[in-house]
């Protein structure tokens, strides 16, 4: 074999590395229904849900580096919105979809708007942060709504849509694979647009991007109400899977962890905020038997990742990934 | 093309502009020369958008634009360039070229423009490099690159022969000549007046926020306000 023919195959088998992650991420989603267990599904279901808001976060944060601390907050107002919508409004799961996302529209918008338009950075980040810890609040206190703190309990699940049983534990799993996968799709499909380029652009530099006619506040603006909704998409298939909610759902600290999940797995990549997830969530799950320990493991495994690899895991793999090539395409 | 009728700038007790008026037509190619402190990187702040004049009015294409956002004057076609070279580093040369494209991106003539500006200033073979790796002329280059390939009808070109090399100033000097002669109005601020007399119709200087002088090249090197406040008796000489 000549060397630029060795070239060529490691080259296109580096190519498909890519893809193979994608694969790899794919199969671990069918695990729960290999092992047909209870637990595996529910386990599965969480995490899940936390990938679709990882991935809904990196929009805003990773995408648009802009800093909101309201995700949680949003995952919460899905929930409840959808829940009220429900249950006072009378309108099916499927139905209370549109105008639970009309809502988050709106609310996301109002915080949104002034929040961008009028300061950014780290007073961004402060006020999505007061408007999250608000939100729950009101959740907390709007006791004939919201239940209080006690929380409410919601006994219903989506009607059965094409041929599909919502009313399982299965049934629930494939909706949350549902959402994960248009949380990736709508986040692919911007990354790769003429929006995501401006996003882009306005995280590098906005007075730059400002005067190359793009439009800053409305940009930013647009990905985080897009953000929120996606947010909240998780939160409306998060009450009838856990058959309750609370104002716990919506507390900062889970939004917090989020950039957790997304520093660790790699801030702006595709499959980072998901493998973030693994990382961040089923580590301290699997290592039950470790007891109290298994968050000192955790906050190990944290730390040497912040240490070593401050692009995120897929971050640095992705360059190492990028040299490897780049040797590969020069023979 | 752009009128300004007596743009002042205050800065608490400081008056950077006062009283500037000017006018440039359609597809004239003018310098802005002052010394450091002159005011003219205010005066592109303002008329770019960036900043608000204290007193006076920006018009563009007969239209008050003092208040306009920068995004909608370079909507409308009036695009600037920065001191310093401003560039996207993270991304590379054609990504770069892409979101400066952003305006015209739905256009069919979109990927030609972006092309056409790369091919014009020789960045072809730095096409995938990040902006960041590349040495600060070409950098600079790329930020002009940038501007062309918005599709910009006035350009307003901060200081863009700045750390070039004389090789990388001629090639800036036919690029400029270039750009205009597709019809674009240009209005360029720089030090280097070797290079901006050879190539500008008509220059304006500025001295201490105020219009000192306006007119053809040649006459300005002889004007004695303009050779005491800027050029000095050496460029006079020449």
């Amino acid at each position: 074999m000549t060397v630029s023919k060795f070239s060529s195959t490691l080259d296109s088998l580096l190519a498909r590395l890519h893809w193979a992650v994608w694969v790899g991420l794919g199969a671990l989603l069918l695990l729960p229904f290999v092992f047909s267990s209870r637990y595996l599904v529910y386990l599965g279901t969480l995490l899940v849900l936390q990938a679709s808001l990882a991935t809904s976060l990196n929009l805003i944060i990773g995408v648009a580096g802009q800093f909101a601390l309201s995700h949680a907050a949003f995952y919460g107002i899905g929930a409840y919105a959808s829940a009220l919508l429900i249950e006072s409004a009378g309108l099916g799961f499927w139905g209370s979809l549109l105008p639970m996302l009309a809502i988050v529209a709106v609310f996301s918008g109002a915080i949104g708007y002034p929040a961008l338009r009028y300061t950014g950075g780290i007073h961004f980040a402060l006020i999505t942060f007061a408007c999250g810890e608000l939100l729950r609040l009101l959740a907390a206190n709007w006791d004939d709504m919201t239940g209080g703190p006690q929380g409410k309990r919601l006994p219903y699940s989506p009607a059965p849509l094409l041929g599909i049983d919502f009313s399982d534990a299965k049934g629930l799993y494939l909706l949350a694979i549902a959402v994960l996968v248009i949380s990736v799709g709508v986040v692919a499909a911007i990354r790769h647009s003429r929006f995501g380029r401006a996003l882009v652009a306005i995280r590098e530099d906005e007075i730059l991007a400002a005067s190359l006619g793009i439009a800053v506040t409305r940009h930013k603006l647009a990905a985080y109400v897009l953000t929120s909704m996606l947010a909240a998409l998780a939160g409306s298939v998060y009450a009838p899977f856990a058959g309750f909610i609370s104002p716990d759902l919506m507390s900062a600290g889970e939004s917090v962890a989020l950039v957790g999940v997304l520093i660790v797995g790699g801030i702006g990549t595709l499959s980072g905020p998901l493998i973030g997830t693994l990382i961040f969530f089923a580590i301290p799950e699997l290592l039950r038997i470790a007891k109290f320990y298994r968050l000192v493991i955790l906050g190990g495994v944290l730390v040497a990742s912040v240490l070593f690899m401050p692009e995120g895991i897929v971050g640095f793999f992705s360059k190492q990934w990028q040299a490897l090539r780049r040797r590969a395409k020069g023979g | 093309m752009l009128k300004l009728d007596n743009i002042s700038m205050r800065f608490d007790g400081l008056v950077v502009l006062s009283n500037v008026s000017l006018h440039i037509a359609a597809g004239e190619l003018v310098g802005l020369i002052g010394p450091n402190g002159a005011g003219k990187t205010t005066l592109f702040n303002i008329i770019s958008g960036f900043q608000r004049p204290s007193a006076g009015q920006v018009l563009y294409r007969g239209e008050p634009v003092t208040a306009a956002p920068p995004h909608r004057l370079a909507a409308r076609g009036m695009v600037r360039t920065f001191q310093g070279a401003r560039v996207f580093p993270k991304l590379t040369v054609r990504e770069n070229l892409r979101v400066a494209n952003h305006l015209r991106s739905r256009q069919r003539d979109a990927a030609d423009l972006a092309a056409d500006a790369m091919t014009l200033l020789g960045l072809d073979r730095f096409a995938d490099e990040l902006a960041a790796s590349l040495p600060a002329g070409l950098v600079r280059t790329l930020g002009i690159a940038m501007a062309i390939a918005t599709g910009a009808t006035l350009l307003l070109l901060d200081e863009p022969a700045a750390g070039l090399s004389a090789d990388e100033v001629e090639q800036l000097r036919t690029v400029i000549e270039r750009t205009h002669a597709k019809g674009v109005t240009i209005c360029i601020i720089e030090h280097n007046l070797k290079f901006l007399m050879g190539c500008v119709e008509r220059a304006c200087v500025l001295d201490a926020g105020v219009l000192i002088a306006d007119g053809p090249p040649e006459a300005i090197t002889r004007d004695p306000r303009v050779i005491e406040a800027y050029l000095g008796d050496t460029f006079a000489d020449r």
